[in-house]
């Protein structure tokens, strides 16, 4: 059987990338080991690319593709192309953030956050 | 054409004037340097017997060659005079100077003996050779002066001589310096003068310094210092313009100084300095107001300003000529130079001076009072009598001052009993002879008076030093007596001064002394004419009115020539005839000590000697040779030449010479006035011989014959008032001390009160007030400045620390504020 392709909704993304957003956002907040603070920002970043990729599937721009002998109607791929420079970002935000990670290790001889507060008044 | 020195000395003279002056200062500058060089170089004992040498020893190689430097030298130096004058270069004189300056500063510097010993050996010697040459060019000067003038010329051929010694010393713009020569009567007659006497004195001096204790160890600074006296005499008398003049006089001022305090041991010596120079500085304040109103008088004229006597006199002379009324100038600047003239000459009112300058050594004392320093001034009214003649009132000053002083001075030396100081106020009253001499016109009698009276003052000055160097140190006549026995040469030549100075037909004094007075007497009769030359025409101008009332000066001076002959002869029978009374000398505790009460004046010549004088030593013992002794050869070969000149000089004013009147022919200003032999000029000059006899017999009488003491102590007892008036010289100094000093005093205590309480009170007022107001402001700057500084800090502070806990340092800490901020950016995008 054959099902009529019927596109998610929109509003189902919206609400899984939120629930990711806020689960990224409550690791940040909650969390304190500074990997799981990566690994909660990493959380948010691919909320965000989410967001991005549906909304641009859904309401991207058409536009006409003006080639030697032809004209070919295509569809945007901005939000795919954002998404991965996201993802390109995150991972080089990921290899900052390690290092980070261990330079105050080698410091502190932690990476508890509530030990790492000496950038203050 | 070629000339040795000693041609040129004897035919040339006056192109080697200006060595004169040249040769003291030198003698003086070298002396100094080398005893200043020297300073620190103790004096060793001299040995009696030099320790032999070793001639097996070779001499250092450079001290054996000096002598052949010198000689080189010297050679070299001639070869170059000499040559320059054959080449007939212009030969500058002043350049030279500076050149033997400094040679003798380097022969100072470097001479091998390097000890003071050397100096004090030569040094008294090279000031005597110094004057003594000089003596000799100015004998020759005045010689060829004297052959050139009467046998030639009717006057000197200065012009052509003068011009030979100006030298341009500096300038600027329109205002130059000429200094030189001025080689005419005055100047010839005076410097032979003073370089005759003054190297008699010196000569005089070797002798009399050397035995003294204390002027044995100083000669050389003496003889320096007598050396420099002399080079500001002759620069006075030689001047042609006011600024070297008034240099010799300042120079004058302070070798005076300097010699009257010789015995810097003696605080009386220090004190009779201290007058001499203030007193005689009171003067020359005078004198330079004087020399600044005739400078005022130049800006009157076009003529460019010039220091010139003989530039000063003709303008002065010229605007009287053009028939310009200076007014009040000449009498003004006339009177103001007569002050400094009346300080120099101790004159009435400043006089104290002198007799307390008897302080210095004896020679001092002759070099003061004969040559040098009172006979500067004047010297000074003589010169700038063209100034005096332009006004009745400064001649008329002048003549009475004169005669004030000249019997005032000669009653005070009737009293007195220390030698010295009868000699210092016959000075005195000589010097208002000659004062009268030139206030009255007669000015070539006064300055014929200056003459005489510097030869025999000098002469009776060492005299008496003789005399007390002969006694030992004592100076007062009453314990003297029968030295004329024991001094014989002493005795004569004092003999002879004393005759000069009383006026006793023919020695110098009777000759001048009675122009002076026929002078005076010649003003009451026919006052003063001035005359004037205008275009080959003489007038006349009657300056003073005749009057009788003049008489008075003629007879003070009359007066005084028989005090005069009177004091001068008691001296003699005091200290030269009768018994010898040293044997009295035994203290001022001794019952001998004379029948006359003990003054203070009395002791003080005893006072001031830090050691009994007269013939005890130091404890008591008599001397073998307490007997007074002849001085030796050295000491009275300086007597006999100048009681020569005593003798004879007067002979060059003779008044019946006519023409050939020396003193008339050069001494003179405008046309010589040649005195004329009248029946009244004859009896004048009877009568002055009279008096001056009467004189001599009474003072002979008083002392030496019973009846003459005994009339004497009646008479001292009938006027005792008037003895003690005269005894106290009139008060003079006591009033000064009165009414002048002591005000003074007092004028200064006010002016220390006034200083430490209203000056300072002023002063520390503001002190303690800038104290207070700092203190305010301190205080303000505290509190207030510091006040608000601080609170703005305290106020950043308090709200830092409100708001500086938001920055925890928590990264999570920050994160929650975006996030919570993000969600209030959020709630307003959908509450709107």
């Amino acid at each position: 059987m054959t099902y009529p392709e019927v596109p998610v909704p929109i509003h189902f993304y919206v609400m899984l990338a939120t629930l990711l957003f806020c689960v990224g956002i409550y690791g940040c907040l909650a969390r304190r080991n500074a990997i799981a603070i990566l690994m909660s920002l990493e959380l948010m970043f691919n909320a965000c690319n989410i967001i991005l990729v549906a909304f641009c599937q859904r309401h991207g721009v058409t536009f006409t593709l003006q080639s030697f002998s032809r004209a070919q109607d295509i569809e945007s791929p901005v939000g795919q192309i954002y998404a991965i420079f996201v993802i390109t970002i995150a991972a080089a935000e990921a290899g900052v953030g390690l290092a980070l990670a261990i330079a105050a290790y080698r410091h502190f001889k932690s990476i508890n956050m509530d030990n790492i507060n000496i950038l203050k008044w | 054409m070629e000339l040795g020195l000693i041609e040129k000395i004897f035919k040339y003279p006056e192109t080697l004037a200006h060595w004169i002056v040249l040769l003291p200062f030198l003698s003086f500058a070298f002396i100094t340097l080398k005893l200043v060089i020297n300073r620190n170089v103790p004096l060793k004992p001299r040995l009696k017997e030099k320790p032999q040498k070793d001639p097996n020893l070779p001499p250092p190689a450079w001290k054996s060659y000096i002598w052949l430097i010198a000689v080189l030298a010297v050679a070299l130096a001639f070869l170059g005079i000499r040559g320059g004058m054959r080449e007939g270069i212009d030969i500058n004189i002043a350049g030279w100077v500076q050149w033997i300056v400094g040679i003798a500063v380097l022969v100072a510097v470097f001479w091998p003996n390097n000890s003071r010993q050397w100096i004090q050996k030569y040094g008294p010697y090279i000031s005597v050779a110094a004057i003594g040459i000089g003596a000799v060019i100015a004998t020759s000067l005045w010689l060829k002066t004297v052959s050139i003038g009467v046998y030639s010329n009717p006057g000197l051929p200065d012009s052509a001589w003068q011009q030979a010694f100006s030298y341009h010393w500096f300038g600027f713009s329109d205002f130059n310096i000429d200094i030189g020569l001025k080689l005419d009567g005055f100047g010839v007659f005076g410097v032979w003068m003073v370089t005759v006497v003054a190297m008699c004195i010196q000569w005089f001096s070797l002798g009399y310094m050397w035995d003294d204790e204390y002027g044995r160890k100083h000669i050389a600074r003496y003889f320096a210092e007598h050396s420099l006296f002399a080079t500001g005499m002759l620069g006075v008398v030689l001047s042609d313009n006011i600024l070297t003049f008034l240099i010799g006089w300042e120079v004058m001022g302070l070798c005076s100084y300097l010699l009257i305090g010789f015995f810097t041991h003696k605080p009386s010596a220090n004190a009779a300095q201290l007058k001499a120079f203030i007193t005689t500085r009171i003067g020359d304040v005078g004198f330079m107001l004087g020399i600044f109103l005739l400078g005022l008088m130049y800006t009157y004229t076009g003529f460019p300003i010039s220091l010139n006597l003989d530039d000063i006199q003709f303008v002065a002379t010229h605007f009287d000529w053009w028939g310009v009324n200076l007014g009040w100038l000449p009498t003004a600047a006339a009177l103001l130079i007569l002050m400094g003239a009346i300080g120099k000459s101790a004159q009435f009112p400043l006089h104290v001076w002198l007799p307390d300058a008897m302080e210095g050594p004896t020679p001092v004392s002759a070099l003061i009072h004969a040559a040098t320093m009172v006979a500067a001034g004047v010297f000074l009214v003589a010169r700038f009598f063209w100034l005096f003649e332009l006004s009745p009132t400064a001649m008329l000053t002048v003549a009475w001052i004169g005669a004030i002083t000249a019997f005032g001075a000669a009653t005070i030396g009737v009293v007195q009993y220390d030698i010295k100081r009868i000699l210092a106020y016959s000075t005195i009253s000589q010097l208002g002879y000659m004062m009268i001499g030139l206030g009255v016109g007669a000015l070539s009698a006064g300055f014929f008076h200056l003459l005489t009276h510097a030869y025999f003052k000098g002469l009776l000055f060492l005299g008496s030093g003789a005399v007390i160097y002969g006694c030992r140190h004592i100076q007062d006549i009453r314990y003297m007596g029968g030295l004329s026995k024991k001094m014989p040469i002493t005795y004569l030549t004092f003999l002879a001064g004393t005759l000069a100075l009383a006026g006793i037909f023919p020695f110098a004094g009777y000759w001048s002394k009675d122009e002076i007075l026929a002078g005076a007497f010649n003003l009451a009769k026919n006052g003063y004419q001035r005359y004037i030359e205008l275009g080959g025409d003489l007038y006349r101008v009657q300056v003073i009115e005749p009057n009788m009332g003049y008489l008075v000066i003629w007879f003070l001076g009359v007066a005084g020539a028989f005090l005069t002959a009177f004091y001068m002869f008691r001296l003699i029978s005091y200290v030269f005839l009768g018994p010898n009374q040293n044997y009295k000398f035994r203290g001022p505790q001794s019952p001998d000590w004379g029948h006359h009460p003990a003054t203070e004046a009395d002791t003080t010549a005893y006072k001031a000697w830090p050691t009994p004088p007269g013939p005890f030593d130091h404890d008591g013992h008599e001397h073998a040779d307490a007997e007074p002794k002849e001085v030796p050869k050295s000491m009275w070969i300086p007597l006999v030449i100048l009681a020569l000149f005593s003798l004879l000089y007067g002979l060059m004013g003779m008044p019946f010479m006519g023409e050939r009147n020396l003193i008339a022919n050069f001494i003179h200003h405008g046309h010589p006035h040649f005195p004329v032999m009248d029946g009244l000029t004859i009896g004048l000059m009877i009568f002055g011989f009279a008096v001056a006899l009467f004189g001599v017999s009474v003072g002979l009488m008083i002392n030496n014959t019973e009846w003459g003491a005994a009339y004497k102590d009646r008479l001292k007892e009938k006027y005792s008032g008037l003895y003690r008036v005269v005894y106290n010289k009139y008060y003079v100094d006591e009033f000064y001390e009165e009414y002048i000093i002591q005000p003074f005093f007092f004028l200064t205590q006010v002016a220390r009160t006034f200083d430490n309480y209203v000056v300072d009170g002023i002063v520390n007022a503001a002190g303690w007030l800038t104290w207070q107001f700092a203190r305010f402001q301190g205080w303000w700057d505290n509190t207030v400045v510091d006040g608000i500084v601080n609170g703005v800090a305290w106020i950043v502070g308090f709200f830092s620390d409100m708001v500086k806990p938001v920055q925890s340092g928590y990264v999570q800490n920050y994160m929650i504020v975006v996030i919570i901020f993000v969600l209030f950016y959020l709630l307003t995008l959908f509450v709107r």
